[in-house]
C-alpha cells in the first residue's frame, strides 16, 4: 500500500533520528519517521518497583535484544575473538530510553587522527564545524555541568548547574588531586533544573531502566515532542525491510512492515538512515537491487566494515568509610582526561578516559556488580558484603578503539527477525593496542583509588566489548575509503543520508551520543540548504 | 522559567502505583518442589547465606518461597533446579553415604565447595546467584544493611549540592587538550 510523498524520510527515532526530524520540521519539510518500536509508558519502568536491579539478569528491560526479546527487537548474532554484548533499545527514542546520559564531547585532536598520530582517516570535519551543533543539542536536550574543563576547548555556560557530585565523585576527586591529575565534573543529558517543562532530576538513580520523571534526556521526552507539534509525522511499530531506489539510482523510500506484518511504502524525496552501528549497515546490506548488487551506498565495500566499540575495563574500589555510590544519577558526576592525548612514551597510541560512575542497589553487588566477581557465600558471605556494599568506588575505563576492516557487521545466514529479515552478525576482535590500552588503564585506576584511600581493589580484567556500536558507513572524502561525505550524504546516492554512530570515522575514547545528535542537527541542515535538488 | 507540564506529585498520582505491581508478580505460592527437594533447597540456601551478624538466615528472609514463586515464571529453570538438587544430593551421598540434608554443617559445606569447583552443569552459580537474588530483593535485609532503595514513585535521596571549589586545583594545572590547526 502506497502512502503520501514524503519530503524526508528518516529511518530511527533514537539521538539521531529524533534530532534530524526536528531541525528539517522547524525549518519546514515534510518529515515522516519510520520507527520498529513504539512509545514508552514512563510510568511503567522497572525503577519503581522492588524488584528493578532483576532488570540487569533478564527481561524486558535487560539491555541485550537477545534476552528481552520484545517483538520490536531483532536478534544480534556475535563472533570473532572478542565477540561482542551488543546492547541497543528498539522505541521511540531508541537507545536514549537505556543510555546513562553522559554527555562528553570528542576533542579536536580527535578528527585529525592520521595527521597527528598517523593512525586511521582524518574527519572531513573539524571539531569547529561542528561547535555551534554540539551547543544546539545541549540546549534540546538539556545537559548539567560547568564549563572550564581544561582538558577541553572552552565551552558555552551549560544548560543547568552540576548535579550532587555525592561522597564518590568527592572521594576520588582528592584521589586525582593527590597525583596531580586532571579530572572535572561530568557533562551529562540530565537536567539539574527544571528546563523547558521537564522536572529536575530527583536523585533516585536507575537511570538506565528509563527515567519515569523525563529528567534523563531521552529523545522521546525532548526532540519528539517539539518535532510533532512541527507536524513532523511519527510512525511506530513500522519495520523498515529495505530502501528502495528508482532507475536512475536515487533512493525513493523505503519498504516497511506494520506491526501485523503487512507491507507498506513510504516515498520520499530524501532518505535519511538513522538506526546506528548495527542497524544501519544491516539495513543497508539487505537493500540490494540490480543497480546496487552489494548492498545501497557500498561501492566502497565498506557498508558494515570498521565496526567499532569501545574498549571498557572496570576498576572498583572498597573503603572504609561508606561511598553510598548507589545514590544519584547513574550518568557520571565525574570523569578524567588525564590519558586521554596520544603519548607514545606509554607503549600505546591514542588514549582513554576514566568516568567515576555510579552503582545500583546490594543485589548488583552480590552478584559481582561490574567486576564480575560475587560476593563470597558461607560463614564469610555477611562480612564480605559489608565490606562491599555501599562502600565501593567504581572507575570505568573507556578507550578509543581505531577503525580495522576485519571488525564489521554482516547479514547472518540463518537468524532472522519476526517478520523475516536477515539478523546482522557482528564480527569483532579487540587490538593490541587496545590491550596495552587497558592494562596500562588498569595500573592508573587502581593508582588512583588507592590515592583516595581504598584499601582493596577488584579488577574486571578485559571485558566482554559492549555499549557504543561505531563506525560502518564512515564520514570521509575519499568515496573509495569512506560510505557518505563530510555532510553525511552517501558518496553512491546524493538524496540518501546516514548519520548515527555508523557514520564515525574514528571512535574517539568519548561516549558517543553528543557527537551524534550534533552529527544529525548539522546533516539536517545540509540536507535543508539542497533542498534545490530534491525531485 | 517556565512551567513544567507534569510535576512530579502529578506523576505519582497518575502513576500505576508500587502495591499492585508487587503484588502482580508475587502470586501466592504454588506447589513447586517436592518436599524433599524443599528441605535439600533450605539447607542449601542457609549454607550460602547463614544467619550471622544480626542477619537472617536466606530461608528466615523468605528465600525459599521467593524462589516458588519464581521459578514458575521462567521456562527451564524448574527443571535445572530440579536435576541440580538431584546432583547435589547423589554427590552427598556418594561422598558420606548420607542424603545432603543429614549432613552436619562441615559436610554440607564440604560438597557445596566441590560442587562449586567442579561447576560443569552451571547449578552452582544458579543456585548462588539465586538465593542472593530472594535475599536482597527483601526490604527487611535492606534496612538491616542500611540501605533504601529510593524507587523513582517515592523521594530521592538527599545529595549535597556540587561545591565547585573542590576543582580548584585542577583548575591551577592548566590546558591538557592538542590545539589543532
Amino acid at each position: 500500500m502506497a502512502e503520501e510523498r514524503a519530503d524526508v524520510l528518516v529511518i530511527g527515532s533514537g539521538a539521531a533520528g529524533a534530532a534530524v526530524t526536528k531541525r528539517l520540521a522547524d525549518r519546514g519539510a515534510k518529515v515522516v519517521c519510520l520507527e520498529q518500536g513504539g512509545w514508552m509508558k514512563p510510568a511503567e519502568y522497572p525503577s519503581t518497583r522492588p524488584d528493578w536491579e532483576i532488570q540487569l539478569r533478564r527481561g524486558a528491560f535487560n539491555f541485550s535484544p537477545n534476552v528481552r526479546r520484545r517483538p520490536e527487537d531483532y536478534p544480534v548474532i556475535s563472533k570473532g575473538t572478542h565477540p561482542p554484548d551488543v546492547l541497543m533499545f528498539n522505541a521511540v527514542g531508541g537507545s536514549t530510553i537505556h543510555w546513562t546520559g553522559h554527555f562528553p564531547r570528542l576533542h579536536p585532536s580527535d578528527f585529525r587522527v592520521k595527521t597527528l598520530d598517523g593512525v586511521a582517516e582524518d574527519w572531513p570535519i573539524t571539531y569547529h564545524d561542528l561547535e555551534p551543533y554540539y551547543d544546539e543539542n545541549d540546549r534540546e536536550m538539556g545537559v548539567s555541568g560547568m564549563a572550564g574543563d581544561p582538558a577541553n576547548p572552552p565551552r558555552a555556560p551549560r544548560p543547568t548547574p552540576p548535579l550532587p557530585l555525592g561522597v564518590l565523585g568527592e572521594t576520588i576527586g582528592r584521589g586525582f588531586d593527590k597525583l596531580g591529575w586532571h579530572w572535572w565534573v561530568s557533562d551529562n543529558a540530565i537536567i539539574s533544573r527544571e528546563y523547558q517543562g521537564r522536572p529536575a532530576c530527583d536523585l533516585h538513580g536507575k537511570c538506565m531502566f528509563g527515567c519515569p520523571i523525563g529528567a534523563k534526556a531521552s529523545t522521546d521526552v525532548t526532540y519528539w515532542p517539539k518535532a510533532l507539534r512541527k507536524g513532523a509525522v511519527l510512525k511506530t511499530w513500522a519495520r523498515v525491510r529495505e530502501i528502495t531506489v528508482d532507475k536512475s539510482g536515487r533512493a525513493s523510500g523505503a519498504v516497511y512492515y506494520d506491526r501485523d506484518g503487512k507491507p507498506h511504502q513510504q516515498s520520499a524525496k530524501v532518505v535519511v538512515v538513522s538506526a546506528n552501528g548495527i542497524g544501519t549497515p544491516r539495513l543497508l546490506l539487505h537493500s540490494k537491487s540490480s543497480l546496487f548488487p552489494d548492498g545501497l551506498a557500498n561501492s566502497s565495500g565498506l557498508v558494515g566494515r570498521n565496526f567499532m566499540v569501545h574498549p571498557f575495563r572496570f576498576i572498583e574500589g572498597l573503603f572504609e568509610a561508606r561511598t553510598d555510590s548507589q545514590d544519584g544519577p547513574f550518568g557520571i558526576p565525574a570523569f578524567s582526561q588525564q590519558f586521554y592525548e596520544t603519548d607514545l612514551k606509554r607503549g600505546f597510541i591514542r588514549g582513554y578516559m576514566f568516568q567515576l560512575e555510579r552503582s545500583f542497589g546490594p543485589l548488583h553487588h552480590a552478584w559481582g556488580s561490574f567486576v564480575g566477581k560475587p560476593v563470597p557465600w558461607g560463614a564469610a558471605h555477611h562480612q564480605a558484603m559489608r565490606r562491599r556494599f555501599p562502600h565501593v568506588i567504581r572507575v570505568t575505563v573507556l578507550g578509543e578503539d581505531l577503525p580495522e576492516e576485519q571488525n564489521h557487521v554482516e547479514l547472518d545466514p540463518v537468524a532472522k527477525d519476526s517478520n523475516g529479515i536477515p539478523a546482522p552478525r557482528v564480527i569483532y576482535g579487540y587490538s593490541e593496542n587496545s590491550l596495552k590500552m587497558l592494562e596500562h588503564a588498569r595500573q592508573s585506576a587502581v593508582a588512583v583509588l588507592e590515592a583516595a584511600g581504598a584499601t582493596e581493589t577488584l579488577d574486571s580484567g578485559v571485558i566482554q566489548p559492549a555499549f557504543h556500536l561505531l563506525g560502518t558507513a564512515r564520514m570521509g572524502t575519499d568515496r573509495k575509503r569512506s560510505v557518505v561525505n563530510a555532510w553525511n550524504q552517501a558518496h553512491d546516492v546524493p538524496n540518501l543520508f546516514i548519520v548515527d554512530g555508523s557514520c564515525f570515522t574514528t571512535s574517539a575514547g568519548v561516549n558517543p551520543t553528543s557527537t551524534i545528535g550534533a552529527l544529525a542537527l548539522r546533516c539536517a541542515d545540509g540536507i535543508w540548504q539542497r533542498r534545490s535538488e530534491w525531485t | 522559567m517556565s512551567k513544567p507540564k507534569r510535576t512530579r506529585r502529578e506523576f505519582l498520582a497518575t502513576s500505576a502505583g508500587t502495591v499492585a505491581v508487587v503484588a502482580s508478580i508475587q502470586p501466592a505460592r504454588a506447589l513447586v518442589f517436592t518436599e524433599d527437594e524443599r528441605a535439600t533447597l533450605s539447607a542449601a540456601m542457609d549454607e550460602i547465606i547463614p544467619a550471622a551478624e544480626a542477619m537472617p538466615s536466606a530461608t528466615e528472609a523468605g528465600g525459599l518461597d521467593y524462589l516458588e514463586r519464581t521459578i514458575p515464571s521462567l521456562p527451564r529453570l524448574l527443571d535445572q533446579f530440579r536435576q541440580g538438587l538431584a546432583a547435589l544430593d547423589a554427590r552427598s551421598r556418594e561422598s558420606s553415604g548420607q542424603p545432603f540434608t543429614k549432613l552436619p554443617q562441615a559436610g554440607r559445606v564440604q560438597v557445596l565447595n566441590a560442587l562449586e569447583r567442579d561447576n560443569s552443569s552451571g547449578f552452582f552459580a544458579l543456585l548462588r546467584d539465586f538465593t542472593y537474588e530472594a535475599y536482597y530483593t527483601r526490604p527487611e535485609v535492606w534496612r538491616r544493611l542500611g540501605y533504601e532503595p529510593h524507587l523513582t514513585d517515592h523521594p530521592g535521596p538527599h545529595m549535597k549540592p556540587f561545591d565547585e571549589s573542590v576543582l580548584s586545583e585542577v583548575r591551577k594545572r592548566g590546558k591538557l587538550y592538542r590545539e589543532v590547526s
